[in-house]
């Protein structure tokens, strides 16, 4: 049987580690080591995150639809979205790049949102199935989020590389915008997720057993 | 409150409370209900992670002074700084990615490097720094929003591309991102917050000492 440290009036500081004791007595517990206020759980954690989400979920859609750059070469413009960039890399031949490029930009997006939004329902539905399946899905959407910056910043060395005035030069679509506000705020929800309460379930089913 | 927490851990991924145990140097302590890394005994993690990280900031001084990439074709060269992007982006009428990219591939990675110097070089001499809690809380939030490395993946990709179009030079500045991305990680990785604060507390108890 596990006990959290919640329980115990024992409160994690987020700032330095430190474990604090604090009963529920003391109104606005701060950390004795170096000061920043203690919270048993994120404040608000489960509305923040549904926020950042459902922002990023909706701009994910003119992200993919519209053009993220304008390339011209001579007489010949070219305006590329996410996927025609991926798709024109893969008929080059470069497939491990149009793949890097797919994955980064296109599919870890869709699954990061995905999988906070199958956490946030998970959490809120109080539910107990197979939490440590869930603590690992956290852990990878936390750390492979930044990655889908990747296309901004390719947009960015070709943008401030290739002028060569009438010749050809390269110019950053309409689409890059939201697609970097898709990066940032996929990474605020997944910061602004608490992962313990994917375990605070299964101390409410034992309380309830005992 | 008399409590003695010293050798009680909570895991911060679950709240699982438990024993910290006795660690080789060198050995880590998982969670032992979600397999969260909760501590790793890294011997002499301030020195090591000063040094890699001053390494860094050598890097990355060079990252910003020259050249990333020389492009030829057609009997024009075009050649751009780290800072040069941005200024393009800017010129190109579009602040708000140039902004994102600033800030992401400069700004962050400056005030990362210079808040754990001061940090860092302080306690090292033996001080317990000012301006600790703002530094602290600054790194905290911060480190998540640089992103050389992923910028480092980009320029190689656009490499590749631009390969097919004109001829392509590599800068110093290139090398130098490489250069930066790993000492940084070698640093991210040296240092331990636990034996930070225990020095910090260390020193606390000496200054008052002293008063």
């Amino acid at each position: 049987m596990t006990v959290t440290a919640a329980s115990q009036g024992y409160l994690l500081c987020d700032g330095c580690y430190r474990l604090n004791h604090a009963g529920p007595e003391v109104l606005e517990p701060t950390c004795a080591r170096c000061g920043t206020a203690l919270h048993a759980r994120k404040p608000a954690s489960l509305a923040c995150t549904w926020a950042y989400l459902l922002a990023a979920a909706i701009l994910y859609i003119p992200a993919n639809l519209l053009p993220v750059m304008d390339s011209a070469k001579l007489t010949i413009l070219q305006s590329d979205t996410i996927w025609s960039g991926a798709v024109y890399l893969w008929n080059e031949g470069n497939r491990m790049l149009s793949a890097i490029v797919f994955i980064a930009s296109i599919v870890i997006p869709a699954v990061k949102i995905v999988s906070l939004g199958w956490l946030l329902i998970a959490a809120q539905m109080r539910s107990t199935h197979n939490p440590l399946r869930r603590a690992r899905l956290y852990r990878a959407t936390a750390y492979i989020g930044r990655w889908s910056m990747v296309d901004i910043f390719v947009g960015a060395v070709l943008v401030g590389l290739v002028q060569f005035g009438a010749f050809a030069y390269v110019l950053p679509g309409p689409g890059a915008i939201f697609f970097a506000a898709v990066v940032v705020l996929t990474m605020l929800a997944s910061a602004s997720f608490d992962p313990r309460l994917t375990w605070d379930p299964l101390q409410e089913e034992q309380a309830r057993e005992r | 409150m008399a409590t003695t927490t010293n050798n009680l851990l909570a895991c911060p991924e679950c709240d699982a409370l438990q024993r910290q145990p006795e660690l080789a140097p060198g050995g880590a302590a998982a969670c032992m209900r979600c397999g969260a890394e909760l501590v790793r005994n890294k011997p002499d993690s301030l020195e090591h992670t000063l040094a890699f990280m001053v390494g860094a900031a050598v890097a990355f001084a060079c990252a910003n002074a020259f050249p990333l990439m020389q492009l030829e074709a057609n009997g024009i060269t075009t050649e751009s700084t780290l800072y040069g992007l941005v200024k393009q982006l800017f010129a190109t009428g579009w602040p708000s990615v140039a902004i994102v990219v600033l800030v992401t591939v400069i700004v962050v990675p400056w005030a990362q490097i210079v808040t754990s110097l001061y940090l860092l070089i302080l306690i090292k001499l033996g001080r317990v720094p000012h301006l600790l809690q703002p530094a602290i809380r600054t790194l905290d939030w911060i480190w998540r929003w640089g992103m050389v490395e992923v910028f480092f993946l980009g320029s190689i990709i656009s490499l590749v591309k631009l390969t097919k179009m004109a001829d392509v030079y590599m800068g110093w500045a290139f090398y130098a991102v490489g250069a930066y991305v790993l000492l940084l990680a070698a640093a991210v990785a040296a240092f331990d917050p636990k034996s930070l604060w225990h020095r910090i507390e260390v020193l606390r108890s000496r200054e008052e000492a002293r008063a």
